[in-house]
């Protein structure tokens, strides 16, 4: 016998009710629990808001809806993860997910943004990064940057007009999908051999492909760490990882903190070294290129 | 940094930012795949762009691309068998109406 629970009075009671049974954690072994994490009863709960069938409970048919959500949420988040996946192995990899999900729950209109609070989780979960917390955390931090880089809007190039008022107190903007990351691992290579491996893996050759990524991972894992610098973005509707010297990558880190031109171009080269009579060469040259792949914007 | 310097590094600095939005112009005006693609970097999937993404997955269709939205309908069941046998995904077991 349940406790009684009480019946809606208006649609949008039945609507919030089913919101927060369906997007309950579920249980260990993937079924709606009987009571919530403050102690309802869901059978109670399903019972009043669902009619029950000839084959299936109220329970039963809310647990559907519970399960298929928190489904769409796990392939979701394995889609944006595979190098993560690939260095966890599939296990410890499945134990994140559903801490990290649990924690910070989808709270966007769009599943794009589920994992945008991972990297901040990991400061307070390191127990979840694994036998190699520096490669895993490389490769969370690299795997968001591509979501941000993939959809993030694009704005229009800076215009002539612009361009000719710039002096060093001007504050350049740059496109919102350019990210730029300081790293211990080459996670962009590795990411992309396994990318590489999923893309051509068929259900014969899953367990040679995922042996691959075994091997794929050890590689790189017994590499010394050493500071790797890269630039996340999009160009003609594909991402691009591109390789950053150290003072690229404070450069533009500097500019995308909104500091002026001069004042980033002195952070940038204040630990450089670069020989001064190299600096405007390389200067010229880095903004150049960043101005032919279309970074900077009104 | 002295000033005439940081000046000197500015001006290095802008010259290189008009080159290169005159070459992009220049580019795009011509030929788009004229693009500087050897100073892109690494394609993120090998011999592949987003438009050859696998089926069933938003990432590989452009109309989402820099709007946001990616992902918040597609195929939501996909892969997960617990409504197999009970009348279908997303029907929960309800009859069909007569």
């Amino acid at each position: 016998m349940t406790e009684p629970s009480s019946s809606p009075t208006s649609l949008l009671e039945v609507q919030r009710r089913m919101a927060a049974a369906v997007m309950h954690p579920l249980t260990r072994q993937e079924n709606m629990p009987r009571r919530r994490r403050d102690g309802a009863s869901n059978i109670a709960e399903a019972e009043a808001i669902i009619r029950p069938n000839d084959r299936l409970s109220s329970f039963e048919r809310l647990e559907i809806y519970n399960r298929q959500y928190w489904y769409r949420l796990f392939s979701c988040f394995e889609e944006d993860f595979p190098g993560l996946q690939a260095i966890l192995g599939r296990a410890k990899f499945d134990r994140l997910m559903r801490a990290y999900l649990t924690d910070c729950p989808s709270e966007s209109f769009s599943l794009r943004n589920l994992g945008s609070r991972l990297d901040a989780w990991f400061d307070q979960h390191p127990e979840h990064l694994g036998p190699h917390p520096v490669l895993a955390r490389d490769m969370a931090r690299l795997e968001w940057a591509h979501i941000e880089a993939f959809d993030s809007e694009e704005r229009a190039r800076l215009s002539a007009q612009k361009l000719a008022a710039i002096d060093e107190h001007s504050r350049l903007h740059l496109q919102p999908y350019l990210r730029v990351l300081a790293l211990s691992y080459p996670v962009d290579d590795l990411l992309l051999q396994v990318r590489n491996e999923d893309g051509s893996a068929t259900s014969s050759t899953n367990n040679a492909s995922s042996t691959r990524k075994r091997h794929h991972v050890r590689h790189v894992a017994a590499l010394a760490p050493k500071a790797i610098h890269i630039a996340v973005h999009r160009l003609e509707n594909s991402v691009w990882y591109k390789p950053l010297s150290p003072e690229e990558f404070h450069l533009l880190s500097a500019l995308l903190d909104g500091k002026p031109l001069g004042d980033s171009i002195d952070l940038a080269l204040s630990t450089s070294p670069l020989p001064e009579d190299q600096r405007p060469a390389f200067l010229q040259e880095a903004f150049a290129n960043w101005a032919m792949l279309g970074w900077f914007t009104s | 940094m002295k000033q005439s310097m940081k000046t000197m590094m500015v001006a290095a600095a802008v010259s290189g930012l008009l080159s290169g939005a005159t070459a992009m112009h220049a580019s795009a005006a011509v030929n788009s795949s004229a693009t500087p693609i050897l100073k892109a970097g690494k394609l993120s999937f090998s011999g592949s762009t987003l438009d050859k993404a696998p089926k069933h997955s938003c990432k590989g269709k452009n109309d989402c691309k820099g709007q946001g939205g990616c992902k918040s309908s597609d195929n939501g069941c996909k892969q997960k068998n617990s409504c197999k046998g009970k009348g279908g995904c997303a029907t929960d077991g309800s009859k069909m109406p007569d």
